[in-house]
């Protein structure tokens, strides 16, 4: 019934206009079910097992005042199975196996998903559309486009050198066995001594003398380490190598890092010298001639001892004829320092303490005592310096010419800095280019709730990979006008993350399950307490966290939810009201999201505190030991040509360098594999 | 949960079901998604929570295309959602809520867009509904999962509400 008629019409209208005046980018219906399937794989994988922290969002209750609001953290769990999922399935409490990608009519369903074209294991039988190709070894090494074929950067430590003889007095603590291996003296590096130890059975006496003896320890490393050798080698199709001679500038002989990016080769090392740190930055795009410019990255330094500043340089990326570095800066508290000489000389003496900082103090719990408290006054400062000091970044731009600018790095500009279309662009959950490094322009926003973590140039487009605002891993191609296309990451057997800024889309992986190892639930597991008629339960248990409300006259449940870690709404669980500076304990039902109960956070948290027996540490974060097992990594090749079809292929070994040890070109895949690197002809 | 197959779905099912849950979206998708924009006064949010109910229609969209109206289902999620997603800005934005992406921004001038943006969010709901939707009371109620009294006494109150709102404006 509605008694103001008179409105009606035009609510109509406008309404109706307003929602006309909309330009809604809506996403097609096979999109939403890729979505819904992801979701599906991931609460698949899950097995029904969860391991969720209501309890730990009560505990924020308890220790309100401490910090955040209401955040909760939640573990992304991964998506453990492999195969497609493109129908919706059957029923939300039954069958999975309706959702067989065999069904005919899938593609009807929703948008097809290019499968990709996994390449075969690499010590598998190789079709001739992959031929595979060792061509030497691998090592510690990064690759890159190079032209029209690939570079190879490897960084080698020469081996730690021993002096040719020990004192007496160190000579006389070794065994007269062990000095019979070596009746000419000492070899000249650390690992050969290692070997004719090991050889001999011998090592572990040697190990536990220089326990024992710390000068002798002092002794054998007194020589200073010899310098990282940069060996560089080219070549045009993957299969010959060509080793480059270098002659790289003294500053930057040995390294702090490398890049290769758009045919140019970027090292660069950072300094600390008497009168402030500076940064050293060569570049070349012949390997020939090297353009060198020296700029200071102050720290800051603080009339405080226990506070400090700190500077690094995060990225460098060519841009125009110069570079453009990305530098932090940071602070941090040596909390110790900080102590009165009693407490610290307990700390240091004890096996040990932690701290609980908030913006009252610091708390310091030294081995089983009590906790020592003390307020920032105590401790001679204004307050948290780190909470008052986020983290900064700003750019550094050299030009041809070795002129040095510095700009403030644009909002959000933390992330990956690569090379795309002759600019440089910095991709965050803001894509934004720059043909200058100064200034910045945002070319793209991803998804609400996506983060990037890596991005490369793929033809005249940008894949950049991440996460979904659900935690999935997720990618997308951006066109040069911005455009923001999702695009399906390829389907491994376990979860993964592509890092990095790369210069081409190839990635090698380490596969992980985030699943949580199940933790022995703290005691008491279980929190009841009454409700305004109600009976309202808290359980954790390893398999998850639920909140049962039950009339205390009739019986009959009134709210009940189990929480996994992968529910979005897990957040919501626990609400702040800002207004009023109150807090909520709120349930909701999981499929529509309606209220289910509302219960206030104070009584919430009394009830935990009895029942913790207002320990608040308890509460904290239990420890999570996951029972030891043999650490044998799966690593895996993901690579692309364009953001749609992804290679991929099962590497066994692929050294220490993940980040940058992949590489692809049109014609060609490169990675290594053991000793050696491996080659897949794309046949371009 | 079970991996087993219940009896009736066969291929040919799913085919009917998928089949089914695109129709529904084809019809249903833009008309959400403004509805929503209008109900939590942001395009975006609108767009993205009417995607999100749909996304959560389709996990178990057996039994949602049996309701007897699963756009008022969506409706309902959507809702939730979007005021969740409000919850959480609001905790992470200290300044005002969205003020750029305020749908009725644009109709500044009009004197009742503007006064539909003091609604509360229960109130707002059942005016699109009512007004945009053109949805009958029982039909907003059996959405919004409340009874048809509550919605004719929020109507009630937010035309009097825009009345009000109306006459202090001029």
């Amino acid at each position: 019934m509605n008694d103001l008629p008179d409105l009606d019409d035009d609510l109509r209208s406008t309404l109706n206009g307003t929602a006309d005046a909309l330009d809604l980018e809506l996403a097609p219906a096979g999109e939403l079910a890729q979505r819904g399937a992801r979701r599906r794989r991931r609460k698949r994988a899950l097995g029904g097992v969860a391991a969720t922290a209501l309890v730990a969002v009560v505990a924020v209750g308890v220790v309100g005042t401490r910090g955040d609001d209401s955040t909760v953290a939640t573990a992304d769990v991964a998506a453990a199975t492999t195969e497609p999922e493109l129908l919706p399935p059957a029923d939300d409490a039954t069958s999975d196996a309706t959702t067989d990608d065999t069904i005919d009519g899938a593609t009807d369903a929703a948008p097809a998903i290019t499968t990709p074209p996994t390449m075969p294991p690499v010590d598998a039988e190789a079709p001739a559309t992959a031929a595979v190709t060792a061509f030497g070894p691998s090592g510690d090494a990064l690759v890159a486009p190079w032209r029209d074929g690939f570079i190879r950067v490897a960084r080698t430590f020469p081996a730690q050198p021993l002096p040719n003889e020990l004192p007496d007095e160190l000579r006389a603590l070794f065994p007269q066995e062990i000095l019979d291996l070596f009746p000419d003296g000492l070899p000249p590096t650390i690992d050969e001594a290692t070997r004719v130890l090991s050889d001999a059975g011998l090592l572990d006496v040697v190990t536990e003398l220089i326990s024992e003896h710390p000068e002798l320890g002092e002794a054998l490393y007194a020589a200073d380490p010899l310098p990282v050798e940069l060996q560089i080698a080219t070549t045009s199709d993957g299969l010959d190598w060509v080793p480059v001679s270098l002659d790289l500038p003294a500053e930057i002989a040995d390294p702090t890092d490398v890049r290769v990016s758009d045919d140019r080769l970027l090292a660069w090392s950072i300094v600390p010298e008497t009168d402030g740190q500076f940064a050293t930055v060569s570049i070349s795009d012949d390997l020939t001639t090297w353009r060198t410019t020296t700029f200071d990255i102050p720290t800051d330094a603080t009339s405080d001892p226990a506070i400090h500043r700190e500077a690094w340089v995060q990225q460098i990326a060519p841009v125009g004829d110069g570079w453009v570095a990305m530098v932090s800066r940071s602070s941090w508290i040596e909390w110790e320092a900080l102590l009165p000489d009693d407490v610290r000389r307990e700390v240091d003496a004890s096996d040990g303490w932690g701290t609980s900082v908030d913006d009252a103090g610091i708390e310091i719990q030294i081995g089983d005592g009590e906790p020592l408290q003390y307020t920032w006054d105590e401790l001679g400062l204004d307050g948290n310096p780190e909470l008052d000091d986020e983290p900064t970044l700003e750019f550094v731009v050299a030009d041809a010419a070795g002129n040095v600018s510095r700009h403030t790095a644009p909002d959000n500009s933390w992330g990956e800095l690569t090379t795309w279309n002759g600019q440089v662009v910095l991709v965050g959950q803001t894509v934004s280019v720059s043909s200058d490094g100064a200034n910045w322009t945002e070319l793209a926003i991803l998804p609400e709730g996506a983060w990037a973590s890596g991005a490369a140039p793929v033809g005249d487009q940008l894949v950049v990979t991440g996460g979904d605002d659900v935690g999935d891993p997720a990618g997308w191609l951006i066109a040069s006008d911005g455009t923001v296309t999702e695009v399906e990451l390829p389907d491994l057997p376990g979860q993964y993350s592509l890092w990095g800024g790369r210069d081409s889309a190839a990635w090698i992986v380490e596969l992980y399950d985030e699943t949580l190892a199940p933790s022995e639930p703290t005691e008491p597991a279980t929190v009841t307490f009454d409700y305004d008629g109600l009976v309202v339960t808290l359980d954790e248990s390893p398999t998850g966290s639920s909140v049962v409300a039950v009339d205390a006259a009739t019986g009959a449940i009134v709210a009940e939810r189990t929480y996994s870690p992968d529910d979005a709404e897990n957040e919501n669980v626990y609400q702040y009201d800002e207004a009023t500076d109150t807090s909520w304990l709120v349930i909701t039902d999981e499929s529509t999201g309606d209220e289910l109960l509302r219960i206030p956070g104070d009584v919430v948290a009394d009830a935990v505190s009895e029942a913790y027996g207002a320990d608040e540490s308890i509460v904290d974060e239990p420890a999570v030991e996951a029972p030891a097992e043999e650490w044998n990594p799966d690593y895996w090749l993901v690579a692309t040509t364009d953001g749609g079809d992804w290679y991929t292929a099962d590497v066994a070994d692929p050294g220490p360098w993940l980040n940058q040890s992949a590489a692809v070109n049109g014609t060609a895949l490169i990675f290594p594999d053991g000793d050696t690197w491996q080659r897949i002809d794309l046949g371009g | 949960m079970t991996d087993a197959a219940g009896p009736a779905d066969t291929a040919g099912a799913v085919e009917i079901r998928t089949s089914s849950f695109e129709v529904f979206c084809e019809r249903e998708q833009d008309r959400m998604a403004r509805a929503l924009a209008l109900a939590l006064d942001s395009a975006d949010l609108g767009r993205d929570a009417a995607a999100e109910a749909l996304t959560r229609a389709w996990e178990r969209w057996s039994t949602v295309a049996d309701y007897d109206n699963p756009a008022g289902w969506v409706y309902r999620v959507g809702l939730n959602w979007g005021r969740s997603r409000l919850r959480r800005r609001r905790r992470e934005v200290t300044s005002a809520l969205l003020p750029d992406a305020a749908v009725t921004d644009r109709h500044r001038d009009d004197q009742l867009a503007r006064a539909l943006t003091t609604l509360s969010a229960d109130h707002r709901a059942v005016v699109v509904a009512k007004f945009y939707l053109d949805w009958a009371d029982a039909d907003t109620a059996d959405a919004l999962g409340v009874p048809v009294g509550t919605v004719k006494s929020r109507l009630h109150r937010a035309l009097a509400h825009l009345h009000d709102e109306l006459r202090s404006d001029r």
